[in-house]
């Protein structure tokens, strides 16, 4: 009886410590829900979609290379992933955690997550979705060069599935942002059965997901489509098909969604925002996104092994001017820090670097260069980048700084940067995960030498951000992130720039856009109005 | 009672200039001769006394741009072609007269068979199907010596010599009444040049066509024609028969061309050219255009134009000399 | 002629085997890992070193151009796309054709405004259209396709709203790139044209025709142009040869699923199999269409014709 009775408590326990992610928070994940509810509401309410139009062209920067999950590392392809497949938990608007593919998930322990599926998912192709596909698809994730960084945490062989509709995961170590992992488009779960018989390139070409979704056609160097899924488990889309068409030139874009040859353009000109703004026809959304910009200052060469050195740069900078500049008012929000602002765990209230030449040739002296540092300037060499170069050089020769500048060819480039040799540098950084320990460790952990454009190595540092890795607790956690960032702060290891924005315009008869800062659209929840 | 002469062609004072970027170019002026049915002209002259430039004159195919016709008349069967219009003048060239020009290397178009080349004239003047052109054409060919297989073939696959037959086929195949030769021999070697003479002599009596040959070689002259007219600087100096000019020449530039030809039985070492060179177009001498070159001028040279003088019936001479010795005046001393 | 066919066939292959040669060494010293570009962000060392040894590319010089080679020649397979693992020869057969359809038209816009415009110009030498006509072929030429197939894209598209502004697939797609293009194209073959017409009008056998009492329509057409095109018909097929390389920035703006635009693409990825296949299929007909020409050549210039023989 006792047995019986403590079991049912501790059933009781697990069952409220399910789903909603590391925050037991109800609040927050109730006004997750909420914030769903209210967008169905709202299309119940005022706006009917359009029943005539059902189909919506978008503008898309680049051709995806492919389509399966671990096909391709950019944004605009992994979005289109997002539609057709699924992962076991997802992000809501607001980056919290939630269900996705699975309807409940259980920290047994600090190595041990389980994770019951929902029953009766279909895949594309009629096949029910069972805990076999999801212990496939990390396995496979583990062994392409592009999942294989976010299956590194999780212990492989440990992966079980003690019945059809129940996953295992064990991580090598205590990790902490394990869930958020599992919301990562890489780790989408794909048709094992359909997999092994296409074969992995076939596979990649014609996919077959679990998502609202499905794969429909591509026409290579023009454009590929996707159509509803009307056997899908949750709530499904109201648009009938998507056809993406890829057109590289951003002016092109630009004019395309003007003259309404697409509904949807994605990646606009800054120049082009004032125009778009005050087109009643077409309505324009800018929004941070997880990439942030900075210049790095590598601190494994010559004199930016000194932080007196970096600070004094750092002073030297008028980083609102360039920005600017380089971004407008509207293209960017200029950083305070260097985490974006969006994610948890972000520490507020960094006093930031002011422009200060004078301080900048103090610190400069004390270091023991008066008028006489060198350091280069290491660059893609675009129209942007060129304008940054002369700014920097201009605004440094005022302190006593010769900048040399180096552009190079984006090959040549990542293989000079890769071996360390670069000096100075402007570094565009993603926060993919969309968690911040992943984020900072790729920028400033003494592991990420060789790819970080910092290569900084600083134990105290790695100290705190393994240990906050590692840290189940989440307020203790979010303590252990404050405090490594001010550290990096302290440190002046960069030039914090601007966040930058993603940008989408689209035509005004479009409703239901959301734009969190993954940039991953919800493509079924866009509809048109007539 | 001197027979009444058939003129055919009549020229009458013509003055021909060409106006470039250089200045003008006094080409032809007062020029005039006839041409006599049946008859063989010869027109001799240095290059750029104005032979071709009067001939275009008469076929109305001088350069249009820089060339103008100033003055004159050019009666052709009584008709004054320099009044016809174009699409009249494009009915009589080809059909009524014809030219073979100098050079047959280039005057043949190299992308059309020889049978098309002769065809074309043909068809242009004759209400005629292409199969009866093209069986004419080679007609035509046979008529020059040349196999009518060979019609098929194009111009660089003939030597000068055939070409120059070729031309001579096109420009007879309408049965032209007068025929414009310019030169036609001078690009060819000699052996090649008696054969094509020889063609030339039997199909002018054979269609009883009326010539104008253009030539500086008196040899040609001697040979080929009736009547002859020397011109020097755009102007006639010397006009009558062959054997008025070749037996009784007055003028001393004939005078200067004759003694230039070469005597087999001389013993002399050098040949005697006429002194000096032919004078800039476009800045002709005041008075006689041959004075600075004359041995015999005088001052009057250099102040009178000399009208043509009668020196024997049908026989004028362009010289203040002449006209002393006809009239027994005193012109020079 | 069968035989000069045979031996310029011949000879293309020598020519392909060179390039291929050229462009592989290029493409080996530069430097840029397609694998480190393939994985973009989020890239670890681990991650690029498994790539590289999946692709092959850490074996020699001679043992990759070697297995191209062999590939190419034994098992006509121009190998695997780097990025999006589909073969390069169907990558090639689907873009290819639509840069021929660009080329093609382009060509034809060229050659219809270029020859008129080089015609007349010649027959009416030192005229008002003359001049006028030889400095808009000097601005087309001038005006960098990029900024004309814009500003046309503007017009046409955005303000007329007659055009689409950019893609591919009907008539209407390929009038604004292939104006673009024919514009700067059309200049030269004006030129071209103009400059051969007025040798070819000098000539004595135009004299000749006249003298026959032919019109001057007929003249400038059967007997000045045949002979005046030949060197005009070079210039053509340089000219369509080389826009089948691609016009790149015309088939960028105006998203046009090119070869040119792959070609550039592939070359920024360091996309080797793309940029190898695509490089011999071009030089393939670029040699095709000099043949082409020249047979074309024969075929009008009977001199020539038996030089042949």
């Amino acid at each position: 009886m006792k047995k019986t009775l403590a079991l049912c408590m501790a059933g009781l326990m697990l069952c409220m410590s399910g789903c909603g992610g590391p925050r037991a928070d109800e609040a927050q994940t109730e006004a997750g829900q909420k914030a769903q509810t209210t967008a169905a509401e709202a299309v119940a309410e005022g706006e009917q979609a359009s029943t005539s139009k059902t189909e919506l062209l978008v503008a898309i920067d680049r051709e995806p290379q492919a389509l399966d999950p671990t096909g391709s590392n950019h944004s605009i392809a992994c979005t289109i992933v997002a539609q057709m497949f699924e992962t076991l938990l997802k992000f809501d608007d607001e980056m919290n955690v939630v269900c996705g593919l699975a309807e409940s998930v259980e920290q047994m322990d600090e190595l041990t997550l389980k994770l019951t599926l929902r029953k009766g998912i279909k895949f594309h192709n009629g096949d029910e979705l069972k805990a076999s596909d999801v212990i496939f698809s990390f396995k496979h994730a583990a062994e392409t060069p592009i999942g294989m960084p976010y299956t590194d945490k999780i212990d492989l062989d440990a992966l079980e599935a003690p019945d059809d509709y129940t996953v295992i995961v064990k991580t090598k170590e205590p990790y902490a942002a394990i869930r958020q992992i599992l919301c990562i488009s890489h780790l989408s779960i794909i048709s094992e059965r359909a997999f092994t018989e296409m074969g992995a390139d076939a596979y990649a070409r014609s996919p077959i997901g679990t998502g609202p979704f499905c794969f429909d056609s591509w026409s290579a160097g023009d454009r590929l489509s996707i159509t509803r899924n009307d056997e899908y488990w949750g709530d499904k889309a109201k648009l009938e098909k998507v056809t993406f068409r890829f057109i590289t030139e951003q002016t092109s874009r630009t004019v395309e969604v003007e003259s309404g040859g697409v509904d949807m353009a994605l990646v606009i000109p800054a120049v082009d925002y004032e125009r778009l703004e005050s087109n009643p026809d077409l309505e324009l959304s800018l929004y941070t996104s997880l990439y942030v910009r900075y210049i790095a200052f590598n601190t494994t060469q010559g004199p930016l092994k000194d932080k007196k050195v970096r600070e004094a740069l750092n002073y030297a900078t008028d980083i609102d001017t360039i920005c600017e500049v380089l971004y407008t008012s509207k293209g960017a929000q200029v950083s305070t820090g260097p985490v974006p602002p969006g994610l948890m765990g972000r520490a507020d209230g960094l006093e930031p670097y002011s422009y200060d030449p004078e301080k900048a040739r103090e610190l400069l002296k004390e270091a023991g260069y008066e008028d006489n540092l060198e350091v280069s300037f290491t660059y893609l060499g675009n129209a942007t980048n060129n304008l940054m170069a002369q700014m920097l050089q201009e605004q440094w020769a005022k302190v006593g700084v010769t900048l040399t500048l180096n552009p190079m060819e984006s090959g040549a480039l990542s293989e000079y940067a890769n071996g360390m040799k670069q000096e100075v540098m402007p570094v565009r950084t993603a926060f993919i995960s969309g968690d911040i320990g992943e984020g900072l460790e790729t920028m400033y952990h003494s592991r990420s030498q060789g790819t970080s454009r910092i290569n900084s190595d600083n134990p105290e540092l790695d100290a705190l951000l393994d240990e906050a890795a590692k840290e189940l607790d989440e307020e203790k956690r979010i303590e252990l992130y404050k405090k490594a960032q001010e550290i990096i702060h302290e440190e002046s290891y960069s030039i914090y720039l601007c966040y930058e924005y993603s940008s989408i315009a689209h035509s005004a008869k479009l409703r239901g856009l959301n734009t969190p800062p993954t940039e991953r659209v919800d493509y079924s929840r866009l509809y048109f109005v007539d | 009672m001197e027979e009444k002469k058939r003129e055919l062609l009549e020229i009458k004072g013509l003055t021909v200039q060409y106006h470039t970027s250089d200045g003008i170019v006094h080409a032809v002026e007062e020029l005039s001769f006839d041409v006599e049915e049946g008859k063989t002209l010869g027109l001799v002259g240095e290059t750029g006394a104005g032979k071709t430039t009067a001939v275009k004159a008469v076929m109305r195919i001088l350069p249009d741009p820089p060339a103008k016709i100033l003055s004159g008349e050019i009666f052709f069967e009584g008709e004054d072609l320099l009044k016809k219009s174009e699409k009249e003048m494009r009915r009589i060239r080809g059909k009524q007269i014809s030219m073979i020009f100098q050079d047959p290397m280039t005057s043949l178009n190299p992308v059309m068979t020889v049978s098309e080349q002769i065809a074309e004239v043909l068809r242009l003047h004759g209400k005629i199907t292409r199969q009866q052109a093209y069986e004419k054409a080679l007609d035509m060919l046979e008529l020059v010596g040349i196999k009518r297989e060979r019609g098929k073939d194009y111009p660089h696959q003939f030597s000068g010599g055939m070409k120059q037959r070729v031309v001579i086929a096109i420009a007879l195949a309408c049965s032209p009444k007068l025929l414009i030769a310019d030169e036609p021999t001078t690009a060819l070697d000699v052996t090649i040049q008696a054969q094509v003479l020889e063609l030339m002599k039997e199909l002018k009596a054979k269609y009883k066509t009326s010539m104008v040959m253009i030539t500086h070689d008196l040899g040609i002259v001697a040979e080929t024609c009736d009547s002859v007219a020397i011109l020097y600087a755009g102007q006639v100096v010397e006009y009558g028969t062959r054997e008025q000019i070749f037996k009784n020449y007055q003028h001393p530039y004939t005078k200067g061309l004759f003694a230039c030809i070469p005597d087999l039985f001389s013993d002399s070492n050098e040949l005697t050219p006429i002194r000096g060179l032919m004078p800039d177009p476009t800045r002709l001498p005041e008075g006689c255009r041959f004075h600075p070159r004359c041995p015999i001028a005088c001052e009057r040279c250099g102040k009178e134009k000399p009208g043509p003088v009668e020196t024997e019936p049908g026989h004028w001479v362009r010289c203040l000399a002449a006209a002393k010795d006809w009239e027994g005046g005193n012109a020079c001393g | 002629m069968t035989k000069y066919i045979l031996r310029r066939i011949l000879f293309m292959i020598p020519v392909m085997l060179g390039v291929s040669l050229i462009v592989f060494t290029l493409m080996y010293i530069t430097p840029g890992d397609p694998a480190a570009i393939i994985l973009d962000e989020g890239a670890t060392p681990e991650a690029i070193e498994m790539l590289r040894e999946e692709m092959g590319l850490n074996d020699g010089y001679f043992v990759r151009f070697g297995r191209f080679l062999l590939d190419v020649v034994v098992h006509q397979d121009l190998g695997v796309c780097y990025q999006t693992h589909q073969p390069v020869a169907e990558r090639i057969a689907e873009t290819f054709p639509n840069t021929m359809m660009l080329a093609g038209a382009s060509v034809l816009v060229a050659v219809v405004i270029g020859l008129i415009m080089g015609i007349i110009s010649a027959v009416k030498q030192y005229s008002f259209f003359d001049t006028a006509a030889m400095f808009l072929a000097m601005v087309g030429n001038a005006m960098p396709n990029f900024w004309q197939g814009l500003l046309l894209m503007l017009l046409f598209a955005l303000h007329l709203k007659w055009l689409p502004a950019s893609g591919f697939g009907s008539l209407k797609h390929l009038i604004l790139p292939a104006v673009t293009i024919g514009t700067s194209s059309a200049a030269a073959i004006a030129r071209m044209t103009r400059s051969s017409m007025l040798e070819v009008i000098r000539q004595d056998y135009i004299v000749s025709a006249r003298a026959k009492g032919q019109s001057e329509f007929w003249i400038t057409v059967r007997h000045a142009l045949a002979n005046a095109m030949i060197p005009v018909i070079t210039t053509i097929g340089m000219q369509f040869g080389s826009l089948l390389g691609g016009a790149v920035l015309t088939e960028s703006i105006f998203a046009v699923p090119g070869i040119g635009k792959m070609m550039v693409d592939a070359i920024k990825a360091r996309n080797y199999p793309v940029v190898q296949g695509g490089v011999l299929i071009i030089a393939l007909t670029f040699s095709l269409i000099n043949l082409l020409v020249d047979i074309l050549y024969a075929y009008i210039d009977p001199r020539i014709r038996s030089q042949y023989r």
